[in-house]
């Protein structure tokens, strides 16, 4: 994959600049049975950056999503860069719908994420978990069965389970929808601090202004598939 | 895992080991005679001639309390000897088991052979016990076996189809969350290993002895191409 995109880079003669991205859009669209999702989207993320998607329900954040991590396939355009190759990046999501195993709880969910290939040893990825559980008021909790467990509870475990998987680019679909203002905050201060020490690479979409708007980062802003601004938070 | 375990229990139980169980700690299912020599001064070199003839398949010694019972009973019957007599003497009881398939004329000419050999020292042989045909595993014999097995084998397809999209699910989650590839198929090439494996113990229970297992072993192979092809990239289920 990533040789493959390297070449492309070349032939179709990218700027350097968009060579070094992480991800890089070009006139992307997609197009799901009679309703354009995206419209010739031309996106480039860099490594270490911090992006904020926004956009009214429908507008594609989530199609751009997908796309990013490369789930779904454009119908036209290319999507190209380094993230997609498995030697150097891992791509870990935060879905819309979580995603949880619901007839296990909470612990088990975040233990999926152990890989001994990553971890050099399982107490050290316990600390981790438990240091996680402790910054976002979980630890007692963890005895619950996701099905059991409430709206906020099961979005802190999700956002939980992809930081473990120790990735290279985040990428979450409004993750905080459900939490109130307080824990919403914590966990942009918690995805912050990974972005500004770990070098983690950060796209969510949320519908959250006020809280984006303290945050250093870039805001794209989507519009019926069409990517209508991407520049910083603070001009939104 | 457990249907799996039970199937394999009940397969080398009935099957294989009880074969070799037989072989190794039982009567072995072989035509036999016995011969009782008393005192006899080069046994080992007596044993040794006998196992190198053709059709003695090979030879046991039978253990001096089930001897002593046996004689002591009878010579009582005949009211001969008394038990004391038996104190004297050092008696050796053998059991020479014969190889399959080899003619009744062959049975008669080791006798022969077993008796010149111990000379004076024979006390006694006794005839050629045939081999207990009824012993050997074969379908009817083993009928229980099959139908446990057959009952388990599809609640295992069954427990297999519930939990298959769970399985999905599972495998979905662990390629997202680990750096791991085609956590599905891998699974399902675990399930086609067990269903292999369980084919192979079937084939025990049955007794099958004819079964090709290279003709087993390529449908393997060609299960595994088949699931390579069909397996769908995991995808999320609710």
């Amino acid at each position: 994959m990533n040789g493959l995109n390297q070449n492309l880079f070349k032939n179709i003669g990218v700027a350097n600049q968009t060579s070094n991205s992480l991800i890089y859009l070009q006139n992307v669209w997609v197009r799901f049975d009679q309703i354009q999702a995206l419209q010739g989207i031309d996106l480039s993320v860099n490594p270490g950056e911090m992006i904020f998607v926004t956009g009214v329900s429908g507008a594609g954040k989530t199609t751009l999503l997908n796309i990013l991590a490369g789930d779904i396939q454009p119908d036209k355009g290319r999507v190209l860069g380094h993230a997609f190759n498995p030697s150097t990046h891992f791509i870990s999501r935060v879905f819309q719908d979580l995603r949880l195993l619901d007839l296990y709880s909470c612990r088990d969910n975040l233990e999926i994420a152990y890989d001994p290939k990553l971890h050099s040893s399982r107490s050290k990825f316990q600390n981790e978990l438990k240091e996680l559980c402790q910054i976002l008021d979980v630890t007692n909790f963890l005895s619950v069965k996701i099905k059991d467990a409430n709206g906020g509870l099961k979005q802190k475990i999700a956002i939980i389970r992809s930081l473990l998987s120790q990735p290279t680019i985040m990428i979450a679909d409004e993750p905080t929808c459900s939490m109130d203002k307080h824990s919403a905050r914590k966990i942009f201060d918690l995805v912050n601090f990974y972005n500004t020490k770990r070098k983690l690479t950060v796209i969510w979409a949320t519908h959250d202004r006020e809280l984006i708007n303290q945050f250093p980062g870039r805001i794209i802003h989507l519009d019926k598939g069409k990517l209508v601004y991407s520049g910083n938070a603070c001009f939104i | 895992m457990v249907m799996t375990i039970a199937m394999f229990a009940i397969a080398m139980f009935d099957g294989h080991f009880k074969k070799w169980a037989a072989s190794n700690f039982t009567t072995k299912n072989l035509s036999h005679f016995s011969i009782l020599l008393a005192d006899i001064p080069n046994l080992d070199s007596f044993q040794r001639q006998m196992v190198k003839l053709p059709g003695v398949d090979s030879i046991d010694v039978i253990d001096q309390q089930t001897l002593k019972l046996h004689i002591e009973k009878n010579l009582a019957e005949i009211g001969e000897l008394t038990p004391d007599t038996f104190l004297n003497t050092q008696y050796t009881g053998l059991k020479i088991y014969l190889s399959e398939g080899i003619s009744r004329k062959s049975y008669e000419l080791i006798k022969e052979y077993a008796a010149r050999l111990a000379g004076n020292y024979k006390v006694d042989m006794t005839s050629i016990v045939q081999a207990n045909t009824k012993n050997k595993a074969s379908f009817k014999d083993n009928h229980l076996a099959a139908l446990a097995m057959s009952v388990i084998f599809i609640c295992w397809i069954f427990s297999l189809l519930v939990i298959s999209p769970k399985l999905a699910q599972m495998s979905y989650v662990v390629e997202k969350y680990q750096r791991r590839n085609k956590v599905h198929f891998k699974s399902l090439l675990s399930i086609t290993v067990m269903l292999f494996l369980f084919c192979i113990s079937l084939a025990f229970v049955l007794d099958i002895r004819t079964i090709n297992y290279l003709l087993l072993l390529a449908f393997a192979v060609g299960l595994v191409c088949v699931l390579t092809i069909l397996t769908p990239k995991s995808r999320w289920r609710q």
